[in-house]
């Protein structure tokens, strides 16, 4: 119950945050028409509505002996750090600056490399060279869509423009 | 009838013939790429036309946009990615399916379905363009935003069981469309000072997050490998799809999908979101839905080919691109020469009769080609998930980034994804909140236009079609709360008699 509340809860921080900032910011009304905020503001308002209506119903649906923060308690550090599911997401979300950073190829390799091994792979060669295959199999196949893929900074991002004068077929 | 045969003549030449064969398999692959809409598609495809000539160059673009739609749905079976933002209701039904087992007969109603969808508005456009056309002409922004509102009313049609939690999803996509600068105005909204959500939320990275990276993530925790599990190639054949018990639904789907592909603004995502609704609604057991039914396969499906046939319409004779593909080709066609608007079935009859020649053509091959391109992606599931989930995540990335080039967008799907898990977990609906995101801008900027032009909401119901698109809309919005309650009272009454 409790971390279905605090998600809700969460919700309703944005939908709060974003209702105040259309309101704060919004422009001056124009006579005979809705204004820039005011459909924003009915979404944000019904929204925080049914949130709460939402919570109130979780809360009553709950057995009373349920209503405590102990599932809260339970969490380690150990038990999120344990969780494949932690480390899927922190790599997506590490793959967002090394994509900009690195450039699409270094960061693929090593996005393959860990996922293979979050999917229980464990032989070297096993992990490693599907991870080329797959990231390379990509890149010809976008570069030559004319869709450039990120390509970095530095002497990455030559190596990248490099690598796309190479495998670019038109 | 002249016009017909024409346009028959034009395509049936060889030369055109092998462009609209290009045509339908580029734009199968094309469409089956996620990050590559349809829209994007068309564009891809663009350049190889400046050589050929303008008959079969707008026969070729014809073919590309309809295959893309077609497309889509591969990998939204087969992987839970919407190639296109119109699959979306796809993989609704259509993963689930090949979950149970039958990818085979999910890829097979999908592909002969839209081919369906496609030929019966292609048809439907030939004897009725003119009329239909009129009939457009009538929808103003007051009449356009109560079809945005019918398809939000539908909602709830979605997942019956949590209407609460199905409309805050919703709800919560509505928000999502409220980001970047307003239609109206210009002012920004929302965007918290960053200049990359200026432009709005792209709705493949939302899609695609949503989507596809939960469905990775859920495989890791279960540590389910789909390539050593009951999903191969030995049960992908596509044989027994029982389209005759689903005539109703493909006939219903294919009439809503050519009406909303008229609508100007409107388009196919809307028509597949509508069409899958409205049979939920109809249905006997709507429980079903979501869960591999295969009507739904057939209702996303039929109704988003159909809506392509229907886009054409507004294009071609009124010179109004509908959607962004629309507009692509209507660049195309006027480098090519080709003058749009009420005159061009009096002065180049010939274009429009090859659109919707093409457009039944490419319905025909789609099968053929679109199959073929199936088993081969079919041929996909038997790699080890721990090498197609990677790359599962990997085109998510890649499809992400695509929409635009830009970075953020990967950022979005990441966030996506991660409150696709957590909705998952709490029973709220992944396919309510694209709906709000694909609706919200059409609902909001028809409804300010709406008060602007009738000088207020009342105006609204001045138009006749506007007042009944309401009133059903009401209907569909108010009766699972009203509905058992006279259910209820209805036993009640029998007993007492």
């Amino acid at each position: 119950m409790i971390f279905e509340l605090l998600f809700n809860a969460a919700l309703l921080l944005v939908a709060v945050i974003c209702f105040v900032n259309i309101t704060l910011v919004a422009p001056e009304p124009i006579q005979g028409n809705m204004n820039a905020a005011q459909w924003p503001q009915l979404i944000f308002g019904l929204l925080a509505v049914c949130l709460v209506i939402n919570m109130v119903r979780i809360y009553r649906n709950t057995p009373k002996e349920e209503r405590n923060l102990k599932p809260l308690k339970a969490i380690s550090l150990q038990h999120l750090l344990g969780s494949r599911l932690t480390w899927a997401f922190v790599t997506l979300f590490g793959a967002i600056p090394a994509l900009n950073i690195l450039g699409f190829f270094p960061t693929g390799i090593v996005f393959c490399c860990v996922f293979t091994f979050l999917f229980g792979e464990r032989k070297p060669l096993r992990i490693i060279l599907p991870a080329i295959i797959i990231t390379l199999v990509l890149y010809v196949l976008f570069i030559n869509l004319n869709i450039m893929l990120p390509r970095g900074t530095g002497v990455l991002r030559s190596f990248h423009l490099f690598t796309e004068g190479i495998f670019r077929f038109r | 009838m002249d016009i017909i045969l024409q346009g028959f003549q034009v395509i049936l030449d060889p030369g055109v013939l092998i462009y609209i064969l290009a045509g339908t398999v580029l734009g199968v692959v094309f469409g089956a790429l996620p990050g590559v809409s349809s829209a994007m598609a068309t564009m891809l495809a663009l350049p190889f036309t400046y050589t050929m000539g303008a008959l079969p160059a707008i026969a070729f673009l014809v073919t590309v946009y309809c295959a893309a739609v077609t497309g889509g749905s591969i990998t939204a079976i087969l992987f839970r990615i919407p190639g296109t933002p119109s699959s979306a209701c796809t993989c609704l039904d259509g993963y689930p399916m090949l979950e149970r087992g039958e990818a085979g007969k999910a890829l097979g109603i999908a592909l002969i379905t839209s081919a369906m969808g496609g030929i019966f508005s292609a048809l439907v456009m030939m004897l009725l363009t003119r009329q239909l056309a009129a009939v457009a002409l009538r929808f103003g922004p007051t009449e356009l935003f109560a079809v945005a509102f019918m398809g939000l009313s539908v909602m709830t049609a979605l997942d019956a069981g949590n209407a609460l939690r199905t409309v805050i999803s919703g709800l919560l996509g509505l928000g999502l469309a409220c980001i970047g600068i307003d239609p109206i105005q210009g002012f920004n909204r929302l965007t918290f000072g960053s200049i990359q959500l200026m432009n709005g939320i792209e709705m493949i990275p939302i899609m695609v997050g949503l989507f596809a990276v939960v469905e990775v993530m859920k495989q890791l925790i279960k540590k389910r490998d789909l390539g050593e599990g009951k999903i191969t190639s030995t049960n992908t054949q596509i044989k027994g799809l029982g389209l005759w018990k689903m005539k109703f639904t493909i006939l219903r789907s294919a009439v809503i999908g050519t009406a909303v592909g008229i609508l100007p603004g409107a388009g196919a995502t809307i028509a597949s979101f509508l069409s899958y609704a409205a049979e939920i609604k109809l249905s006997k057991h709507p429980e079903t839905f979501g869960k591999g039914e295969p009507r739904g396969v057939a209702a996303s499906e039929t109704a988003n080919n159909a809506a392509t046939g229907g886009s054409m319409v507004p294009l071609l004779s009124m010179g109004i691109p509908g959607g962004n593909a629309a507009a692509v080709m209507m660049a195309a066609m006027t480098i090519k020469g080709v003058q749009m608007g009420p005159l061009l079935i009096r002065t180049q009859p010939q274009f429009l009769s090859t659109v919707f020649a093409t457009q039944v053509l490419t319905g025909v091959l789609m099968v053929i080609i679109s199959i073929g391109v199936a088993k081969v992606f079919t041929k996909i599931l038997d790699i080890p998930y721990s090498y197609l989930g990677t790359t599962i995540l990997m085109l998510s990335i890649v499809g992400a980034f695509a929409t635009n080039n830009n970075i953020t967008n990967v950022l979005i799907m990441a966030i996506a994804a991660l409150v696709g898990v957590a909705f998952n977990k709490y029973k709220f609906s992944s396919s309510a909140l694209v709906l709000g995101l694909v609706l919200g801008e059409i609902c909001e900027s028809n409804l300010r236009r709406g008060v602007l032009i009738s000088k207020g909401f009342a105006g609204f119901f001045r138009s006749p079609i506007t007042t009944v698109l309401l009133l059903v809309s009401a209907f569909m919005l108010l009766w699972p709360v009203v509905g058992p309650y006279v259910k209820k009272r209805m036993k009640k009454e029998t007993k007492a008699a």
